[in-house]
């Protein structure tokens, strides 16, 4: 596995998806309202705007996130079935690992956009009112969940690419992942005034759990049972 | 064995308790156009995969470039181009874009590709269509960018599967004499998996004959067309009477091993090439009216057909 294969593999993806132009915009701005809207619906109940800023952190910021990367995904799926590309890739000498973390590494960098952006509303929402007297900030646990949430959603998007690649990108294999969103989200909406310790050590354990399925996944995935299902 | 670029050795393979390659035997030598041929599901391409290191077989050995094809080493791979049949190009992006991204992942270097993948574009007379996108390409244009993009690290061996089907003529007859400069010139060995048998006869200098996952036939394309180097000759006679004549003459020619008269005109199988001239002064010295002489030829077709048959009737007894 070479840097480079990774770099060539997300970029080739990158202009892939971003070449579906309308697909992509309406999913990109579809989900950029789901993690504005959704999120902010059940933030703005929250008085307090320091907490506000750490519950949005702690699951609303993964929730737009995940969704981003579901919407971004369907794109990668009809672009496999309609372009039949993936036996060609599959005979050059990338290994399973550089597409994997290559076609991920593309959903990563999209899909981290809306979610930035809907954290920069969240901050001015939870400071205007107050007349940027005095900023507000995330606690220390939400900057920690704040460095720590990027790295876990790359863990779930190659775990969902991982399984796109087992499942034959089917279109039914997007249920697992839009799953998970549905699970962080309630999880949010559920456990919104709560945002300690509890909640690092299940993103940290979630973080181990992702990184280490994604590995047994690979280890057991070979090219010919791709190609085969072809 | 060095001069082997391709050794396969009693390879099998079975899926869905099917056996779709049954102890499939043979080498191919370094510089040659070497074709595949088989109806479909002949098992043709399951052997590619196989040698494209894609699908490993259950038993047997295959080496590509003295390796495995599965454990090379990525240096060795960079040795192999190949084609399959679904194209491999992104109709969403450009033809540069396409092959932009094969040639980084062939390692070519940043200074290097630009001009490289130029080169390859002018090659295949797509120079003028670099930023098109390629779902605006028709199937002749497609199936030529993808052998710009097989051919953009230097391969020493081009694999191509089934290149000129559903291609117009114009797009054939381009690919074929592609493939021909690029054996010729170049000194790349091609495999070809085809059903198309003028396409393999016209190319071809080796080939192997498949069906059902078993080897019927392999060799070189002019013994198997000329069994037992023998030349079969039709001579034409400007007056009929003359026929008892010639086949009195005939009857007593030791290099004579076959002939017969029909339509008009004598078939006559020699026993080798030298005795065409021989056959010529006897005829001459005998004063037979000769109008025209012909070789025939053994088209692939004919070979084919009677492989088929032969088998069928095999199954059938």
């Amino acid at each position: 596995m070479r840097f480079n294969d990774i770099v060539a593999v997300a970029k080739r993806e990158l202009l892939v998806i971003t070449n579906y132009k309308f697909s992509f915009l309406v999913l990109f701005l579809g989900s950029f309202y789901l993690g504005t809207y959704l999120s902010m619906a059940y933030t703005n109940l929250i008085p307090d705007p320091q907490i506000r800023m750490d519950t949005y952190l702690a699951f609303f910021f993964l929730s737009t996130e995940i969704a981003c990367s579901w919407a971004l995904s369907t794109i990668q799926v009809q672009d496999y079935m309609r372009q039949r590309c993936m036996e060609t890739i599959l005979a050059t000498p990338l290994s399973l690992a550089s597409i994997l973390l290559g076609k991920s590494l593309a959903i990563f960098i999209l899909s981290y956009i809306p979610s930035l952006l809907c954290t920069i509303i969240v901050f001015c929402q939870a400071n205007l009112p107050l007349g940027l007297t005095a900023l507000v900030f995330p606690s220390s646990v939400g900057w920690i969940l704040f460095f720590i949430s990027p790295v876990l959603l790359f863990g779930i998007i190659c775990l969902n690419t991982l399984q796109l690649m087992y499942l034959n990108h089917s279109m039914g294999s997007l249920i697992a992942v839009f799953v998970i969103y549905l699970l962080v989200f309630r999880t949010g909406a559920h456990f919104s005034s709560s945002i300690g310790l509890t909640v690092l050590v299940g993103y940290v354990l979630g973080l181990l759990c992702v990184f280490l399925l994604s590995y047994i996944g690979l280890k057991f995935l070979k090219k010919e049972r791709i190609v085969l299902a072809l | 064995m060095e001069n082997n670029i391709i050794e396969v050795s009693n390879v099998t393979k079975v899926l869905g308790g099917h056996a779709v390659l049954s102890d499939i035997n043979f080498q191919v030598p370094k510089g040659l156009v070497f074709g595949i041929l088989g109806p479909n599901g002949s098992g043709k391409t399951t052997l590619l995969r196989i040698l494209l290191g894609l699908i490993t077989p259950d038993t047997g050995e295959v080496k590509v470039l003295g390796q495995n094809p599965v454990s090379m080493t990525r240096e060795d791979k960079n040795g192999i181009g190949f084609v399959l049949e679904d194209h491999g190009v992104n109709e969403r992006l450009t033809a540069y874009q396409n092959i932009d991204f094969f040639a980084q992942v062939y390692g070519l270097a940043k200074e290097k590709r630009r001009a490289r993948i130029l080169e390859m574009l002018d090659k295949v007379d797509l120079s003028a269509y670099i930023k098109k996108p390629v779902g605006t390409f028709s199937k002749g244009m497609k199936q030529r960018l993808s052998l710009a993009r097989a051919l953009i690290h230097e391969p020493r061996i081009l694999f191509l599967d089934e290149p000129t089907s559903n291609l117009d003529p114009e797009g054939t007859v381009y690919i074929r004499n592609l493939i021909l400069k690029l054996s010729s010139e170049e000194g790349i060995t091609i495999y070809i998996n085809s059903h198309d048998l003028d396409e393999v006869e016209r190319i071809c200098t080796r080939i192997v004959i498949m069906k059902h996952g078993n080897i019927m036939l392999q060799g070189a394309m002019a013994d198997l067309l000329r069994p037992n180097n023998q030349t079969t000759l039709e001579v034409k006679l400007e007056e009929s009477e003359a026929f008892p004549k010639l086949v009195n003459l005939l009857n007593t020619l030791s290099f004579v091993t076959h002939f017969k008269i029909e339509k008009g005109a004598a078939f006559i199988e020699l026993i080798d090439d030298s005795s065409r001239l021989t056959l010529f002064n006897t005829l001459a010295q005998n004063s037979i009216p000769i109008k025209e002489i012909t070789q025939i030829k053994n088209s692939l077709e004919d070979l084919y057909i009677s492989i088929v048959k032969e088998e069928e009737h095999h199954e059938v007894q």
